[in-house]
């Protein structure tokens, strides 16, 4: 008929576990049945019986016996039984041990999590490996730093002048221009509500970052003016089960301006290092007349997108290239101090968008961060953490070994070589580990909660991740050998004869030993506990450090701008209230992490030949000095009724000396923009 | 007697053993176990059962000659033992007592040489 054979994987199987006397007459039933079947049916219906037939082999009588295998397998259940009765014989000591391990192991998972997640950052890109943040660094006279701001044009002209780049986007995430927090409501809606979240955002900074959109066009959501890109979340809060591309909402009840939705992304993971749920169109903005075209103010974060195959590291080379061709004429002709040497000490970074969250060591910018240095700590802490359990875990089975020694004398004595009780100890020092890494878990899941409270994340258990639990299971093997292999060793040394003449000899060495690693273990927890003072006085010194104003008694009350004009009679009301001393009203707060708005300031008539001075700048009403506690060295607070001190400033005192004003008072100051 | 029970399935291969005679391996059991009660079973099962019956004292085999369909390997040959043939016998005449006590079936009453 044709030259089908037998499954040749088929009959290995048979060869496999077949016993050898029954070989000959079984593999010729099955021949026989296969070509029989070949004649009848089709090749693979008879290769797929052959396989059933096979399979159908696998019984007691047919399968070939493992004596050695079998012999082993006994002496395991025996050690697993021993080990098991040992184990519930002593509760208190076996809850010490297993506890004591599976703390830990609870610590160290918890740390290994954060870990994860903390390296986890900005992977979910498509093109990620492509992504790059611009960073800006210079060394100007002593003056080191890197910042990740541009100016509105940057962007356009890596585009057009590097062939490399393929794309460049920028976004604007600063409150000055209203990002932040604003008022937003339906067009059809009355009601108006406080979100924060909202950016300036570039379609192409989209087309970058390839975010998965769930309604609209991805390349053309935000290539109108007016146009809006909302997260999913937000999504459902004002647009429940409905798609709401094409409709519109207002911004701080601007109804001359009404933003149309270009389409709604997926929400940004926990994992992402930018985190908007609004993102307004830079398409048709520009803040003040000329800016998206000048290069004298740098407010945007700009990313690239490399064509494929382009090297970051030659390109990052080149781009000193827009400092000569775009910057130094415009300082030139400003007549900045200097323009040559700065322009030469000036330099650009690409940053690989992965790197952004941990490695963004030394570089100002609008995001928050984690510390690669900090991983690296936690992991060693976490090391340590393991390493002190498992000692604890060495020393306590060898402090209990005098009860085991009449065993180990016995098994020797009826025959057991020293490698049969190697295995037996290290078996129960596996049933410890498995049984701690248990409990250990457990620990962890259920502290989960409060440890993503303290570290401010959102870590779920990974329970249905497939490498989970060969993972487990390998580390809870390795650390169980570990841990009972000194043990193992130790106890199966003992001399029979004299062990059963009840004289457990502990050698010298073994005492050495134990005592090196208890002194280890006590330096790594008194070396782990000052660090542990050392991080809580560095945090009651920062809590209590005298910042020039009280912090005690002053309460923030934040969202009030949207009060507009009634705010005089808001502040009025609540000095009504005999809990409050004094009010009052100011756009800003003089801690990090609020609105930021570095201005440069030169004395009067300075600004060509000076380096200014960067400073905050923030409005604040009469009362703000005294509210706050600050005290005035030199001259007066303002006064409500000088109308003159709508253009009065007060400074403070490093201001004063980077000036170089030793009597400030009466001084002018000026900046790009207002002069005071 | 817990030796000489004889399962249902174990006794329908006792008979075709028997039925086959000189043709009587697993593999032929089998394809005749097969056509003649149109019950589909695997040659494992069959040879399983073999074994059992080997084991017991119903049958006893020895390896036939060499044929060439089958790569020149040879075949266990199962032959009924005196007290196998005196088990299905028995088996038989157990069940036949049985019947002829049953008064549904009183009126077709079978002869039984007894």
């Amino acid at each position: 008929m044709n030259n089908e054979t037998p499954p040749r994987l088929a009959r290995q199987f048979l060869n496999y576990f077949l016993r050898k006397n029954l070989c000959e007459e079984v593999r010729g039933d099955l021949e026989e049945k296969f070509y029989l079947d070949l004649k009848k049916k089709s090749a693979f219906k008879a290769k797929l019986n052959y396989w059933y037939q096979v399979v159908n082999y696998l019984r007691p009588f047919a399968i070939q016996k493992r004596k050695s295998h079998l012999n082993h397998y006994d002496m395991f259940q025996n050690y697993f039984k021993i080990g098991w009765r040992s184990l519930s014989k002593q509760r208190m000591y076996s809850s010490i041990k297993i506890g004591g391990f599976a703390l830990g192991i609870a610590a160290c998972s918890l740390i290994t999590l954060f870990i994860k997640d903390e390296m986890s950052y900005d992977l979910h890109y498509p093109d990620g490996d492509r992504i790059y943040r611009v960073v800006v660094a210079y060394n100007f006279k002593g003056e080191a730093g890197k910042d990740v701001w541009f100016q509105a044009p940057f962007a356009n002209a890596l585009r057009e002048d590097y062939p490399e780049i393929e794309k460049a986007g920028r976004y604007n995430s600063s409150e000055l221009f209203g990002a932040g927090s604003k008022e937003i409501r339906r067009a059809d809606r009355i009601e108006n509500t406080y979100e924060e979240g909202f950016v300036y955002f570039d379609q192409e900074l989209l087309d970058i970052f390839k975010l998965p959109m769930v309604y609209g066009n991805p390349a053309h959501a935000l290539d109108e003016p007016n146009t809006i890109v909302i997260t999913k979340r937000k999504s459902e809060k004002y647009f429940p089960h409905e798609n709401p591309v094409g409709k519109t909402l207002l911004l701080n009840d601007d109804e001359k301006k009404p933003f149309k939705i270009g389409g709604v992304i997926e929400d940004f993971p926990a994992t992402s290092h930018i985190q908007f749920d609004f993102m307004m169109t830079m398409k048709g903005v520009e803040f003040w007349k000329g800016e998206q075209s000048t290069w004298n103010a740098t407010n945007y974060p700009t990313y690239v997108l490399l064509r494929k195959g382009a090297d970051a590291n030659q390109l990052q080379k080149k781009l000193t290239g827009i400092i000569d061709k775009y910057l130094l004429p415009v300082w030139l002709k400003d007549g900045v101090p200097d323009a040559k040497v700065m322009a030469k000490s000036a330099w650009f970074e690409l940053q690989p968008v992965k790197d952004i969250y941990l490695r963004s060591e030394g570089i100002q910018d609008p995001v928050s961060h984690g510390d690669i240095r900090f991983v690296w700590l936690f992991g060693a802490i976490a090391l340590f953490i393991l390493i002190l359990a498992m000692i604890n875990f060495i020393n306590l089975s060898t402090a209990k070994s005098a009860n085991r020694a009449k065993e180990v004398g016995l098994r020797k004595t009826v025959g057991s070589l020293r490698i049969n009780i190697i295995n037996q100890f290290l078996t129960e020092s596996l049933i410890y580990s498995f049984f701690s890494f248990a409990v250990g878990l457990l620990l962890a899941s259920l502290l989960l909660p409060y440890f993503n409270m303290l570290a401010a994340k959102s870590i779920v258990f990974p329970w249905n991740e497939w490498q989970l639990f060969p993972i487990l299971i390998g580390a809870a093997l390795v650390v169980g050998i570990l841990a009972g292999l000194y043990p193992a060793f130790y106890l199966s040394s003992f001399n029979p004869a004299s062990v059963l003449k009840g004289n457990v000899s502990r050698g010298s060495k073994s005492a050495t030993m134990r005592s090196s690693l208890v002194v280890f273990q006590f330096t790594t927890s008194v070396v782990l506990i000052i660090a542990t003072f050392i991080i809580y006085r560095q945090v009651e010194y920062i809590l209590n450090k005298k910042v020039g104003f009280d912090k005690d008694q002053v309460m923030l009350i934040q969202g009030t701008n949207t009060l507009g004009k009634e705010i005089k009679t808001f502040k009025d009301e609540l000095l009504q209230l005999s809990q409050v001393k004094s009010a009052t009203i100011s756009d800003f707060l003089p801690i990090r992490g609020t609105k930021r708005n570095g201005n440069g300031f030169t004395n009067e008539g300075r600004d060509k030949i000076d380096r200014s001075v960067g400073v905050q700048v923030w409005g604040v009403d009469y009362d703000y000095v005294k509210t706050l506690g600050m005290k005035i060295v030199n001259g007066r607070n303002f006064d409500e009724k000088m109308a003159s001190d709508s253009t009065g400033i007060i400074i403070n005192q490093t201001m004063a000396t980077k000036l170089g004003l030793k009597n400030p008072i009466g001084k002018r100051i000026q900046n790009w923009q207002y002069i005071q | 007697m817990i030796e000489t029970r004889l399962g249902e399935f174990e006794e329908v291969i006792l008979l075709l053993a028997g039925i086959l005679g000189e043709e009587a391996y697993a593999f032929k059991i089998a394809e005749e176990f097969e056509s003649q009660t149109k019950r589909s079973v695997s040659i494992g099962a069959v040879h399983s059962t073999l074994t059992r019956l080997e084991d017991k004292g119903f049958l006893k085999s020895e390896m036939g000659k060499s044929t060439a369909e089958r790569g020149g390997r040879r075949k266990r040959i199962y032959t009924l033992t005196a007290y196998g043939k005196k088990t299905l016998a028995t088996a038989r005449d157990f069940r036949q007592s049985l019947w002829n006590q049953y008064p549904g079936f009183a009126t077709s009453k079978l002869s039984v040489g007894l």
